[in-house]
């Protein structure tokens, strides 16, 4: 026996003192089986077979052979590409201002580098229909124009790039920070311009993560809904065409298989960034607090960045401006004084909808936190069989678009063993397993930077490893866990993809309920609808942060009495 | 007068034992293997300390965390008071260490730290009080309970750290080179007095350091291993005045390695020939036997002798003289050889410069024998 395996059943023979852990091991693998892998075998199984069950390609080939098929994946892919680069641009541009350069507002800036991120869907795509439609303020109310078409192509990538530039400008401002600043001096002092070391020094370090940036974007375009389904129009892609095919012509089968050409590119672009970019950083993160790097504030530079940014924020503010002015007046171009009309509308039609999005959002938020924080410390710090399994199933539901999640645990979740369709937890499952990338991705960095000796400390000290993950580990990572909850209450609250498949007329919640205010032109109600979620999910921001702060953790031994 | 928390640590102290203690690590191209430690013998007996020295990389910390548990053992045994502990859980080996960072937690305050491992073990809360302010007071920490470890000074986190580990009254304290993060005066001053509060406590110890000023002032026994394997057991006495090997005169001390030829052994004594003239050592050493191909006479530095030109047994010329105050370094240059001396009191002797013609003696008292492992030159 090599010692490499010796070692490896040293750990495992520790690991069986710990009977606990090793059942809650056993636990989680068979829920990420359930829950992530299943589903996904049974989606590809119903795709490659006939109604009978044999295996058949027939409604495989049909939808090749279809020629608007065909067109609708190339749509995909195009909106993917454009949006991808465009943002990509934006975000680097913020990026580069707020980090490299001496300019006022950086603060709102990067306000509105962060809002679309935790910004309800729909937003933008009813902003669009507000400002440009056929009754929008500045096609008709200023410019007079009737016949603009607001739908398509256009207005999806302005969209776009205003939904998921900050993807691009977080990732890219990481690797900015990251860079050396004295690498950059170096080259200053050596005599050469701000233009020669961007292009010759600054731009190169940063080229792992422009092509991050760029996978990343392409991935949350292609997983979009909520914009194409709303402002598409003539321009099909194929989330929107699968679910046509099922809510539309119950076609299951061609839609599980519109799902499956959804899923193929963006888990390429995510196994390329995972595994290729990444690999590719120059940065070493040294953890030692770096230098404060000199700013640039020759104003040649610095004004065009600063009007750049500015501009583009001005237009997000405008864009949000909007849907809540909409939320607030009569009838949108037309009569625009002022009214709670829509507010009563939204209340009379019964909150229902918002208070299982809520309560769903509730239970699964600590869920999702929860486990995101386990499966990071189980993966960086412990060892056990299933170890690449757990890591790898965990993360690639950041690469499976809401689509092909829904559709497939219709297909999972619809017989027995497993009957859950039409119940709260099925909803709760989706919003577990779809949020847990971001988790634990955010607990892993932190983690990674936390001595191990600490944790020996402790496990030296006589604690077991709930104890220590308990006592020690999470209160240390108390940041990443607090964005680990915030981010997963957003996406549960904000979900469209997956859970328009999923959704019953009990478990009915607030974005499928606005999906439905648009389809029947209803624009104003959606927005009242859409401010209501904004009021509620800063609120959870706010509560989630004073929370989290308020937990001692230290003082709290005799409350968990239980794990050993 | 005596805390009861001293008489409590005392009655739990406890042998340890490594019997053929092995590690390998798979290496770092994966083709093979590397072996860490490589059979590892030792006996630490009760209230003992005992220190593992050796330059990085010997294996030192491996053994340590080993004996800890953090650590699979590849091979061997580990006793700990006569039972058997290699499947026994880090968590449950009823051993404390302080690590070389010294790992507080830092987000609790100095009085969790020093409670956290009592709470672990679910005492009564009238003991964890008790326990933690007796440690408190034995440690001289009292007024920075409340604080957090970022908020007291680097002494202060030591002695926190001391005092969490032994609070739990273990069986071994396992110290992990705990003063090296410190600046030199207050290393020392630590090391005195981690040593004297361990004797204090009879606590059985085991620590790593690559110091060997440190390993000589703190142990009652000193392992000197090297890459993976002991060269040496012994006191530091007998690692200093008896060194076993040319690697350990070496390591402890420094020592001019000198080719001797053997002529005649006699009565524990040895006839050698040292630099082309012939001497009587007296005390040849224990790594002596007479049965090596070649010999080397180790000499310390200040077991030479600087005179006056004419007046010692060889001639030589000064190469080089550093005054440090309480002694002075020569390079003397004899024939083709330099040696290294150190000449202590200059100010009652004479402070020779550069270029000066000196004479040279040796203190045979004190002189070694020892194998000669080194390649033969060219």
């Amino acid at each position: 026996m090599n010692n490499n395996t010796a070692d490896f059943f040293w750990k495992l023979r520790m690991l069986r003192k710990e009977p606990l852990l090793v059942v809650f091991i056993v636990i989680l693998l068979a829920l990420l089986t359930l829950f992530v892998i299943y589903p996904l075998f049974m989606i590809v199984r119903y795709s490659i077979t006939s109604d009978g069950g044999a295996l058949s390609l027939q409604t495989l080939f049909n939808v090749l052979k279809n020629r608007s098929y065909r067109t609708t994946f190339s749509n995909s892919i195009q909106l993917g590409v454009i949006s991808a680069v465009l943002a990509t641009i934006i975000g680097y541009i913020f990026a580069f201002t707020i980090t490299r350069t001496e300019v006022p507002f950086k603060g709102f800036m990067k306000t509105m580098a962060t809002i679309p991120i935790i910004s309800p869907p729909f937003v933008l795509s009813l902003s669009i229909i507000f400002l440009f439609g056929r009754k929008g303020l500045i096609t008709n109310g200023l410019l007079g124009i009737t016949d603009f078409n607001v739908y398509g192509m256009h207005s999806l990538i302005l969209v776009q790039v205003l939904s998921f530039f900050p993807v691009a400008y977080l990732t890219l401002s990481g690797i900015l920070q990251a860079i050396d600043a004295s690498v950059e001096d170096a080259a200053l002092n050596l005599g050469a311009s701000r233009w020669k070391i961007f292009w010759t020094v600054t731009f190169p370090l940063s080229l792992p993560g422009i092509f991050s940036a760029l996978l990343l974007v392409f991935i949350q375009s292609l997983q979009d809904f909520s914009n194409p389904a709303v402002i598409g129009g003539g321009f099909p892609t194929l989330g929107v065409e699968a679910y046509r095919a099922i809510t539309g012509m119950y076609d299951l089968r061609t839609g599980s298989i519109l799902s499956i050409m959804l899923l193929i590119p963006s888990l390429i672009a995510f196994l390329l960034q995972k595994y290729w970019v990444s690999g590719k950083g120059f940065v070493t993160v040294t953890g030692k607090p770096s230098q404060n790097r000199t700013k640039i504030d020759e104003k040649h530079i610095t004004i065009p960045l600063f009007t750049l940014c500015i501009l583009f924020s001005a237009v997000i503010v405008l864009f949000y401006g909007t849907v809540i002015m909409g939320a607030f007046v009569k009838v949108w171009g037309i009569d625009y004084s002022l009214t709670l009309d829509h507010f009563r509308y939204v209340v009379s039609i019964g909150l229902r909808p918002l208070k299982n999005a809520i309560l769903l959002a509730v239970i699964a938020t600590p869920l999702t936190g929860l486990t995101g924080m386990a499966i990071a410390f189980l993966t960086v710090r412990k060892n056990f069989i299933g170890k690449k399994y757990m890591s790898l199933a965990s993360l690639l539901t950041f690469a499976l678009p809401g689509t092909v999640v829904g559709i497939s645990f219709i297909l999972a979740f619809n017989d027995r063993p497993f009957m859950l369709t039409g119940t709260a937890l099925i909803l709760v499952c989706v919003f577990i397993f779809r949020n847990l990338p971001v988790g634990i991705e955010g607990a892993t960095s932190a983690l990674m930077q936390i001595d191990p000796s600490i944790e020996e400390a402790s496990v030296n000290m006589g604690a077991s490893s709930f104890q220590t993950f308990f006592q020690v580990t999470l209160p240390l990572i108390k940041g990443a866990f607090f964005s680990g909850l915030v981010y997963s209450f957003v996406r549960a609250m904000t979900a469209v993809s997956a859970i328009i498949f999923l959704v019953s007329a009990r478990w009915n919640v607030v974005t499928t309920r606005i999906f439905s205010l648009f389809e029947v032109s209803q624009y104003s109600d959606a927005a009242a609808y859409i401010v209501i979620m904004i009021v509620v999910i800063l609120a959870a921001i706010y509560l989630l942060n004073f929370l989290v702060n308020r937990i001692a953790p230290d003082t709290n031994v005799k409350a968990r009495k239980g794990f050993k | 007068m005596k805390n009861r928390i001293e008489e409590e640590i005392k009655a739990k102290s406890s042998s340890l034992k490594l019997i053929k203690l092995t590690k390998k690590f798979p290496s770092l191209d994966g083709s093979g293997e590397v072996t860490a430690v490589d059979g590892i013998d030792l006996d630490i007996k009760s209230g003992e300390l005992t220190t593992l020295l050796g330059p990085s990389g010997c294996g030192k910390t491996t053994t340590l965390r080993m004996v800890a548990g953090f650590e699979s053992i590849t091979s061997g045994q580990l006793l700990l008071g006569g039972e058997s502990i290699e499947s026994v859980p880090p968590n449950k080996r009823d051993m404390a260490m302080m690590f070389q960072s010294y790992a507080l937690f830092p987000h609790m305050t100095v009085f969790n730290n020093i409670r956290y491992g009592l709470k672990i073990q679910k005492l009564p809360e009238e003991e964890i009080k008790r326990r933690t302010n007796e440690i408190i007071e034995l440690m001289q920490i009292r007024g920075m309970e409340n604080r957090l470890p970022s908020k007291i000074s680097g002494g202060q986190q030591q002695r926190v750290a001391l005092a969490r580990a032994v609070v739990i009254e273990p069986k071994v304290l396992l110290f992990d080179e705990p003063l090296s993060n410190l600046d030199a005066k207050l290393r020392e001053y630590m090391r005195d007095e981690l040593r004297s509060l361990q004797q204090r406590l009879g606590i059985t110890s085991l620590y790593v350091t690559h110091d060997q000023a440190e390993a000589m002032a703190i142990s009652d026994k000193v392992v000197l291993m090297n890459e993976g394997r002991i060269m040496q057991v012994g006191s530091p006495w007998e690692l200093y005045n008896e060194p076993a090997s040319m690697f350990v005169a070496d390591f402890i001390g420094k020592s001019n390695f000198l080719e001797c030829g053997i002529c005649s052994v006699s009565g524990g004594g040895a006839d050698v020939e040292l630099l082309g003239r012939k001497f009587h050592l007296p005390r040849p050493g224990k790594g002596f036997s007479g049965m090596a191909p070649r010999f080397a006479a180790v000499a310390r530095p200040e077991s030479i002798k600087v005179l006056d030109s004419g007046k010692g047994d060889f001639d030589g010329v000064v190469r080089k003289a550093i005054f440090f105050g309480n002694y002075v370094e020569y390079a003397i240059q004899v024939g083709d050889r330099l040696l290294r001396v150190e000449s202590y009191f200059p100010q009652e002797t004479k402070f020779y410069k550069v270029e000066d013609k000196v004479g040279v003696s040796f203190n045979l008292e004190s002189i070694r024998v020892l194998e000669d492992n080194r390649p033969v030159k060219g």
